[in-house]
């Protein structure tokens, strides 16, 4: 169990420097995250095409086949969830 | 209107037969002032229409509630209502009116959760802006969004079996060209409203095993039909991953997960067919009055054609809390945190403290600087009858990169009982 508690945080650490490393795609794709949405709801009120919903666990979820990539979630949301 | 104070009378006192019971009401009025010159870029969280509209200042109501209780010791219910009517309008859908409402039902054993949850939201209809909604005619004036979810959580041995479906109903007007009953010309055109639905279904089907206290590995698929357009705007997910949850000891704890699915959307398109989340989180509480956490995630798309793996947003969030007690109704605090989002243009530095002034009176200021979009100040003073009743008085103002600002100032009380 020693052995496992070490060298997890290190497989971590590798993958995020190999996803930092790489190149970035074309397309933006807005998320949420839900360990701090707060569920207050105001991106789903602001959101111009419906995109977002309240998903399994009561936290918004974004529907990427609506998402216009507009990005007024991120400004309006008090718990910085959006990434 | 008449509906929402139906709801709001319901919310307050029908439910008031059960016993235990909590309510959480705040009731805020509000005044508005924006300095926009010019149209304000949409990324942007003030109105389009900012220069016409929200110019000057404007006043707005807003009443929120909650009741939450329970009906027996397995069944509890949530109910919530936020009201908001103002002069200034929602953003871009320029309505003036908008009630939420969110019911809640739960019941819960040792082994099996079971919710119902049902919401309403709800525009008024008379100035709402034509909006461009995926998969519906375009220019429509959404006025109200109905949303019913079922959600089922079962334990057996070491299996867990977690169902969701979630059915929306989309409710708008749109314009179309018709000839006028009443003209003599019967050539003559004019605009006329139509009613209209948009129907979706997200359905959730997840299976996990722990295969220990900290380890876990899951299976899970997700599909989101849209009863309206044929399959343009249907998704398939397919995938799975492995957690790992542990609290090392009274003052750290870690959690991790890892997954893969792959995504079959016309929408969405072939970039994202096969998809990488990571996640970690680790939180670290020092002795008493200092505690925090870091939390990195990361979503990473695998290209075919290009054999590469791309990224599409990370995400790294540090924060740090010190609290300290005084000898009044609540503790106070300074916080202080950095989000590291450069995909998606949303880093950000925060910072903010409260502090008692009086015995019973409270300053919070505040400030979030994220270089690509705003810097937020924020300051409330917070007086406090008990610690469940207070009245307050609140500012925000918002800076537009130099662009445009927009400044809220509300005076409200909060109450529970």
């Amino acid at each position: 169990m020693k052995f496992t508690k070490k060298i997890i945080p290190w497989l971590f650490l590798f993958g995020i420097l190999l996803y930092i490393g790489c190149d970035k795609v074309n397309n933006p794709q807005y998320n949420i995250d839900d360990t701090s949405c707060n569920e207050c709801g105001r991106c789903i009120q602001i959101c111009p095409v419906d995109a977002i919903e309240f998903g399994p666990n009561s936290k918004a979820v974004i529907d990427q086949t609506k998402c216009n990539q507009c990005g007024r979630c991120i400004t309006i949301c008090p718990k910085d969830a959006i990434y | 209107m008449k509906k929402i104070f139906i709801i709001l009378l319901l919310t307050t006192f029908g439910i008031g037969q059960f016993s235990a019971l909590t309510n959480w009401s705040q009731l805020s009025l509000n005044y508005f002032s924006t300095t926009a010159k010019d149209n304000i870029d949409i990324v942007t969280g003030a109105s389009q229409n900012a220069n016409n509209i929200n110019t000057k200042g404007k006043f707005g109501v807003q009443y929120q509630h909650e009741v939450t209780g329970e009906i027996n010791d397995k069944i509890s219910f949530d109910v919530k209502e936020d009201v908001f009517y103002s002069d200034k309008s929602h953003e871009q859908r320029n309505s003036f009116l908008v009630n939420d409402l969110r019911v809640k039902i739960f019941y819960q054993t040792e082994f099996t959760y079971f919710k119902f949850q049902f919401n309403n939201r709800y525009y008024d209809s008379g100035e709402t802006n034509f909006l461009n909604l995926p998969g519906v005619e375009q220019g429509t004036q959404q006025q109200t969004a109905n949303n019913a979810i079922l959600h089922y959580k079962h334990d057996v041995g070491k299996l867990n079996f977690n169902i969701y479906t979630s059915f929306r109903d989309l409710e708008y007007k749109y314009i179309v060209l018709s000839k006028i009953e009443d003209s003599k010309d019967e050539e003559e055109e004019g605009n006329r409203a139509k009613s209209a639905s948009d129907y979706d279904i997200y359905s959730l089907g997840k299976i996990t095993f722990n295969i220990s206290d900290a380890f876990r590995i899951f299976s899970r698929t997700y599909l989101k039909n849209d009863l309206n357009k044929s399959s343009e705007l249907d998704e398939t997910e397919l995938g799975g991953g492995v957690e790992f949850e542990k609290r090392l000891d009274f003052f750290n704890s870690i959690f991790s997960r890892f997954s893969y699915y792959n995504l079959d959307s016309k929408a969405i398109g072939d970039l994202f067919t096969h998809n990488l989340l990571t996640e970690i989180r680790y939180t670290k509480r020092f002795l008493f009055p200092l505690a925090g956490f870091v939390s990195y995630k990361n979503r990473s798309v695998y290209d075919d054609t290009q054999s590469k793996l791309l990224r599409v947003s990370n995400l790294v969030r540090v924060y740090l809390k010190y609290s300290y007690q005084t000898q009044n109704i609540l503790d106070s605090y300074v916080l202080a945190g950095i989000k590291y989002n450069p995909e998606n243009n949303g880093n950000m530095v925060f910072g903010e403290f409260n502090q008692f002034l009086l015995n019973d009176l409270y300053l919070t200021a505040g400030v979030k600087f994220a270089p690509e979009l705003f810097t937020l100040y924020s300051g409330k003073l917070e007086y406090y009858f008990s610690s469940l009743k207070s009245i307050w008085l609140k500012t925000e103002y918002t800076d537009f990169n130099n662009k445009s600002g927009q400044n809220i100032i509300s005076l409200g009380s909060t109450l529970i009982f």
